[in-house]
């Protein structure tokens, strides 16, 4: 199984704390380290990180050796296509090929169309459209394209070094949005707060589409994206992290509800604790992630150790006993490289 | 005296040349390592991305300032701009020079991005506007003719405080003077003769006074293309090539300017350009040639064009060299 690292930052930890969990991750054998797109959002301290996901992951190939750099995801309607092509690339070449880049929609948020001047209506086209560009720049030497974006005979540079071009990844949950992104063959990247039940749920409507757009739909492999906490004991675990991720799905946006499909007052820790979170000692962590993996053939795994609301060193010792007790035993099963995905 | 290292790229186009450069820039003491943002393919400079890069800059280094000459404004979203350039000033630990121009060398960026060029100076002041306010104010809204912003609260903020230095690259005597009237630093590109020079520096602190502005933030900021060997005649061996193969094959907007510069391409000429305002040479020639700028324009500042992406790599990592070791020193270098 591969496993994934997912960088959110703490609201009382520096940037360099974050810096630093990161490069653990890289030392420690994980697969890959995931950033994201976020704006504003003063609900996490003034910490949040990720407006700029490309700075941050050049900065990220720079302080480490081998961990691949994921972006989940760069939300393709509010940037020109042409600076997102620009931008991976540029990763890519800096990173000696390790970028794995995820796209979105927009999601959430209404803010973000008014502040960066895009009309809502058109956010669903801009997302397609952007996406045929993005890979256009990257594998042609010249072309052209009419829609929103108007590019006549335009060659980009510089280009990605991995070839064709760097794995990308969906992330999405309207029907639509899965459709266009199976329609590509992409693998979904399955959002933390939702429900065991719902990741089931998604990950067989999407696989069912891929087959019928004829991809060898188990070559796909998609990541999905867990809270944990792992403490020496279960007791300790959850008293750890009641409060922690409480405040974390208190304190976030409404996307919380849309991935869970519920009012963010139904969100209740138990629910949290049962059916989306991992959180307890290593065997009980453990257990929870083979039982997934029976269930939805899970083979791409990403963590979230910090919610924004745990810190630093309490994030670090959760890690820490995961790659000691927990990684190890998944670590058996990996069968998979990363050419297998596309 | 500040010394910028002016980061063109290199003849192999490899940025991890460009890295190496970077860290050499940084050992050798130059002040600041400088980038370009330049479109698809134009010739010369090839940072399309160029807060991406410069991050790259800051993870491989840690004394050495960080600049930009310059983001185009025009052809990006202000928001985007002021959360790169914050990211960059976090991740540096505070080291970014931030640096803007109206316009794109090449017109074809502006049509890619949808950004007519008759409306660049209008939005050049509206981005610097809602940079300036995503970096200092907790929450603000603008209102402009092309920035319309609901109330926001932009992170993360930058390092330096109230916000990183602000140059403007001033090719137009007007840009030069919004420059000086808002109180922005101002950077002068290479091919002024001393003369021209004089005016631009009388001009822009003359203005800089009436506006108020009391001079200790802003800088003249002066660009030169430098090219140092053992001896002079070495040195123009060395470069004569590889510069001449710039301009006229690599630099299209460089070449556009130096026609309107001098009538026609037929008045090209090597010695002349040396005369006029290249400083290539040995290290006393290029010292004797910088005090000229010292002396007649109050040269404080000086962006160093040292490489050409014409130029064998191992040449521009030995001009560097000599630069750093055998002109540097007889400058006086503040803090």
């Amino acid at each position: 199984m591969k496993i994934g690292f997912y960088a959110t930052g703490s609201a009382t930890s520096s940037h360099q704390d974050l810096m630093n969990q990161i490069r653990y991750a890289d030392e420690e054998g994980f697969d890959s380290v995931w950033l994201r797109e976020r704006h504003f959002h003063p609900d996490h301290h003034g910490r949040n990180f990720f407006s700029s996901p490309f700075v941050a992951a050049s900065y990220i190939s720079n302080i480490t050796k081998r961990i691949r750099i994921g972006i989940g995801a760069r939300l393709l309607p509010l940037d020109h296509p042409i600076h997102i092509a620009e931008g991976a690339a540029t990763v890519d070449i800096i990173s000696n090929g390790r970028l794995d880049l995820g796209i979105a929609r927009i999601g959430e948020n209404e803010l973000y169309q008014n502040a960066f001047g895009i009309e809502a209506g058109e956010t669903r086209d801009r997302f397609e459209q952007s996406f045929e560009v993005i890979i256009k720049a990257w594998t042609e030497e010249r072309f052209s394209y009419d829609g929103f974006y108007k590019l006549s005979e335009v060659s980009v540079h510089p280009k990605p070094v991995q070839k064709p071009h760097p794995p990308m990844y969906l992330v999405g949950i309207s029907p639509e949005t899965l459709r266009f992104g199976a329609k590509q063959g992409l693998p979904l990247l399955l959002a933390g707060a939702q429900t065991a039940t719902i990741v089931k749920k998604t990950l067989e409507t999407y696989r069912q589409i891929l087959k019928e757009m004829r991809y060898k739909q188990e070559n796909v492999v998609h990541p999905v994206n867990r809270f944990i906490y792992v403490a020496e004991t279960n007791k300790k675990a959850i008293e750890e992290t009641k409060e922690a991720i409480m405040g974390f799905i208190h304190r976030a946006s409404s996307a919380i509800g849309n991935f869970l499909f519920l009012p963010k007052e139904k969100v209740t820790y138990d629910l949290l604790f049962k059916e989306v979170c991992i959180f307890g000692d290593p065997d009980y962590c453990l257990r929870r992630i083979e039982e997934m993996k029976n269930i939805i053939d899970l083979r791409y795994l990403i963590l979230t150790f910090n919610y924004f609301t745990v810190c630093h060193e309490k994030c670090l010792k959760s890690m820490e006993l995961f790659t000691k007790y927990v990684m190890p035993h998944l670590k058996k099963s990996s069968a998979l490289t990363a050419s297998d995905c596309l | 005296m500040k010394f910028g290292l002016f980061i063109m790229g290199t003849q192999s186009g490899s940025y991890h040349d460009i890295l190496e450069q970077v860290e050499y820039a940084e050992e050798l003491g130059f002040d600041t390592v400088v980038l370009g943002e330049r479109h698809f393919s134009h010739g010369d400079l090839l940072y399309p991305s160029p807060f991406s890069i410069a991050a790259a800059f800051a993870a491989r280094t840690t004394r050495i300032r960080i600049g930009m000459a310059a983001r185009v404004l025009s052809l990006d979203h202000p928001l985007h701009i002021a959360e790169d350039a914050a990211t960059l000033d976090v991740l540096s630990g505070g080291r970014l020079d931030f640096g803007a121009t109206r316009a794109s060398l090449d017109e074809e960026s502006h049509i890619v991005f949808q950004s007519p060029l008759d409306e660049s100076r209008c939005r050049l002041k509206e981005a610097l506007e809602v940079i300036v306010k995503a970096w200092t104010e907790e929450q603000f809204s603008y209102e402009g003719l092309y920035y319309k912003i609901p109330e926001v609260s932009v992170y993360p903020k930058p390092t330096q405080k109230p916000h990183p230095p602000i140059s403007v690259v001033a090719v137009s005597h007007e840009t030069l003077i919004f420059a000086a009237e808002k109180g922005y630093s101002a950077v002068i590109g290479a091919i002024r003769s001393i003369p021209e020079l004089k005016e631009t520096a009388e001009s822009y602190w003359r203005v800089s006074q009436e506006a108020c502005h009391n001079g200790a933030n802003v800088e003249l900021i002066i660009n030169r293309f430098i090219y140092v060997s053992d001896t002079y005649e070495k040195a123009c061996r060395e470069i004569e090539g590889p510069f001449m193969d710039f301009i006229n094959n690599r630099a299209p907007d460089l070449k556009a300017a130096l026609i309107s510069k001098y009538g026609t391409e037929e008045n090209f000429s090597f010695d002349r350009f040396v005369n006029d305002f290249c400083l290539f040479g040995s290290p006393e020639t290029v010292t004797s040639r910088i005090n000229e700028l010292v002396n007649n324009v109050g040269l404080s500042n000086l962006l160093c064009s040292l490489n050409l992406i014409t130029l064998e790599h191992k040449l521009c990592m030995k001009s560097m060299e000599l630069f750093a070791k055998d002109v540097m020193p007889n400058f006086h270098r503040g803090n």
